[in-house]
């Protein structure tokens, strides 16, 4: 097999949704807002952070409503799931159905109106939560007026997805395809009736944590899980060029996924005053989750074998297979902490925030970041040509991974014990980790930088010179490198 | 199209119980909740909302308090919080049935707050409290809400509600510090947070 090498992979390839193609706006649409988005969430996570950790500080503002944690904290998160996990999510996962169905969609206009309306969605978000019209419901904080666009924009795409897949050239059906539809239906499904018994029926009592907790679960394991997984098991074959490994272990992800994803959620709050056989049945759902996740994390080290060198020159192909390998890692250190006896003391400690961070900025950043390297250069026209800034990125956004999930997790951990023993004043916990509040300072920094570097690398392709294909290199397998489902 | 229609279909009804499950099923199984009467006392359990407290909940969730204060009370088997003192027994579904909006919570990174009215009781506190957290502990990592309270000058009497303040924080002379309609709203809530009340339900843990 030949290796392709770093400028092989980053090259240029016309084929597909690459340059000419009506999806090509759609595209950089989503990209470039994503990356706007998560810029404007890191600069929002690092003054949350300053504050959080001495509310006296220079930086914290009592007498401006719209700059106090309570409101910058949420929109920081809200958009780090909304705005970039989801609108890079989306664009690369329109350049992966797009090529898989082989033939050219005439609803590219479907796309970029899905596009736009999302963005007015986050800026009505940001402008509402700020403002003060937050629900105050972890995750779902978005207002409806923001919310409504925001799901109207997902089933527009999942409608475009779904037209896409039914009027494919191609025959069969692929793994990737599978969990992209997935994650579009549920997605829309999820956020809009969680948005829509909330907000707009105003169910009131113990049920709304119920659809509150309900949804996170779904947003993290129907959502946010099989974007980044489809795109994984699209993207690794193709960038090795060779099959997957196992079509028997890509279909036990898939259906463990969709079988326990969507009860995991109600694990964040247990003891709280739900029914307790849902609390029972979402912790049992977090360790089976593992079983599919470990078989997609097995799968990709398999197709992985042999080609293992290819990752050090392949930029792209390092952060997503770093990404796939942290998910495998975050799903076993999630089941182990939502067992009740190590839960009891963890929850509502800082190691939880360190979990789903470790999800949200180990598995699926590193994976958008890889999507974006893969397909930005053949989107443009472009090639990369500063390829030690990649490698910057690269290091500097596991070191900030690290950083935030070891401090986070340590800091979680004495508070948990220090919470358990009535004989400390609550004070005295916090007494105990305010030095790892200062870690955290420290780990949003390099969060900060990691995503500068992410911003300069992307804004370095445009002025990088145009690709001139070379007839050496292999060109790009056409569609099976997938295994079919059929 | 057959095979990926299948298992996107599978898919779905996979999804659609956890939905039913999660979501849908306790929805159904709380809307049946009845207040508790006692039938010694007549006391109702939980009891009503005061109405000054409703227009609380608004100010509690636009200011993300639930980003650093939780609102539930575990059993004794699923950790601490009696241990505590956060509450003599766990909260139960029907401790929230009248509220309008309900904040859990996942973070404890501030007190738990499912009881706050029962550990204060009187408005000032709250105030002060909100003001400059501060004036109780110089070292809190509580964030001050200064913003939600107005100088004025003092016309005539000083007002009922002023804040009393001292030292650094003292306000002007002849003006004084006092309460926007928005502290009140969210003062009368947290005064509310009192599940002090009998359930069967969820008995009084004995030591
Ligand atoms: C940055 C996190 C944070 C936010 C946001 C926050 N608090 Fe606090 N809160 C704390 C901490 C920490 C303490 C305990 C401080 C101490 O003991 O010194 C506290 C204490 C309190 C107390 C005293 C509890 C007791 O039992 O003595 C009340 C009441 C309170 N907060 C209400 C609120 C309200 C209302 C809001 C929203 C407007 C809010 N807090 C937002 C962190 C926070």
């Amino acid at each position: 097999m030949s290796v392709p090498n770093q400028t092989a992979d980053l090259q240029l390839n016309r084929a597909a949704a690459g340059n000419g193609s009506v999806l090509r706006g759609p595209i950089l649409l989503f990209f470039v807002s994503g990356l706007f988005w998560l810029l404007i969430a890191v600069a929002l996570w690092l003054l949350s952070a300053f504050q959080v950790t001495d509310p006296f500080s220079p930086l914290v503002f009592p007498d401006v409503a719209w700059l106090t944690y309570g409101r910058v904290y949420p929109v920081a998160m809200d958009l780090l799931v909304y705005g970039w996990a989801s609108m890079i999510g989306v664009g690369t996962a329109i350049w992966i159905l797009d090529r898989m169905a082989k033939n050219p969609f005439p609803g590219g206009y479907l796309p970029l109106l899905a596009g736009i309306i999302w963005n007015l969605g986050l800026v009505f978000g940001v402008w509402g939560v700020l403002g003060g019209g937050s629900t105050g419901k972890e995750w779902l904080e978005f207002p409806l007026y923001a919310a409504f666009p925001i799901w109207l924009a997902e089933i527009i795409m999942a409608i475009w997805a779904v037209a896409l897949v039914i009027g494919r050239r191609s025959k069969g059906g692929y793994i990737s395809q599978a969990f992209l539809l997935t994650a579009f239906i549920a997605f829309a499904w999820a956020y809009g009736s969680a948005n829509g018994l909330l907000q707009f029926f105003k169910v009131s009592g113990a049920a709304e944590p119920a659809i509150q907790w309900w949804y996170f679960g779904c947003l993290i394991s129907l959502w946010l899980t099989p974007l980044g997984v489809g795109i994984v098991y699209h993207f690794v074959p193709l960038l090795i060029g060779r099959p997957l490994y196992s079509a028997k272990l890509a279909a036990i992800s898939f259906w463990g996924i969709v079988a326990f994803g969507g009860w995991t959620g109600i694990a964040q709050i247990l003891g709280a005053p739900l029914p307790a056989w849902n609390q029972t049945a979402s912790v049992v759902a977090n360790v089976l989750l593992v079983i599919p996740v470990l078989a997609f994390a097995t799968n990709l080290h398999l197709t992985m074998k042999g080609s293992f060198d290819v990752i050090k020159p392949n930029l792209a192909l390092r952060f997503l297979v770093t990404g796939g390998m942290v998910f495998g890692l975050a799903s076993i250190w999630n089941a182990l902490t939502t067992f009740r006896s190590v839960n009891r003391i963890l929850e509502f400690t800082w190691a939880v925030t360190a979990r789903t961070d470790l999800f949200l900025i180990g598995f699926v950043t590193l994976i958008c970041f890889g999507a974006i390297y893969y397909t930005l250069p053949r989107l443009v026209g472009r090639s990369w040509k500063y390829t030690r800034l990649i490698q910057w990125h690269f290091w500097f956004s596991i070191i900030a991974l690290g950083t935030l999930v070891f401090d986070l997790t340590i800091a979680g951990v004495l508070q948990g014990f220090g919470q358990m023993d009535p004989k400390v004043p609550f004070a005295a916990v916090i007494d105990i980790i305010r030095p790892f509040l200062l870690g955290y300072e420290l780990a949003a920094v390099f969060i900060g930088v990691s995503a500068l570097l992410g911003l300069a690398s992307f804004l370095t392709v445009f002025v990088n010179p145009a690709w001139a294909p070379d007839s050496k290199e292999a060109p790009e397998p056409v569609i099976n490198e997938e295994v079919s489902l059929a | 199209m057959n095979r990926l229609s299948k298992i996107i279909g599978g898919g779905f009804v996979l999804f659609g119980l956890s939905w039913w499950g999660l979501a849908v099923y306790p929805y159904l199984s709380f809307a049946t909740l009845k207040a508790n009467v006692d039938p010694n006392t007549k006391e109702v359990a939980p009891p009503d909302i005061p109405g000054a407290a409703q227009q609380g909940y608004r100010v509690y969730a636009a200011n993300g308090c639930v980003t650093c204060h939780s609102q539930f009370v575990r059993d004794k088997s699923e950790g601490g919080d009696i241990d505590r003192e956060w509450g003599k027994r766990r909260t139960v579904a029907r401790d929230y049935m009248k509220d309008d909006q309900v904040f859990l919570g996942v973070s404890r990174f501030g007190p738990d707050l499912t009881n706050v009215g029962v550990r204060q009781k009187d408005a000032q506190w709250f105030y002060r409290y909100l003001y400059d957290p501060r004036l109780f502990d110089p070292e809190t990592t509580m964030p001050s809400y200064r913003w939600l309270f107005r100088d004025q000058a003092i016309a005539g009497q000083p007002a009922q509600n002023a804040l009393k303040l001292e030292g650094a924080d003292a306000p002007r002379p002849g003006h004084e510090i006092v309460p926007t309609a928005e502290a009140e709203a969210l003062v009368a809530y947290l005064l509310s947070l009192k599940r002090d009340y009998a359930l069967p339900e969820a008995p009084v843990s004995q030591q």
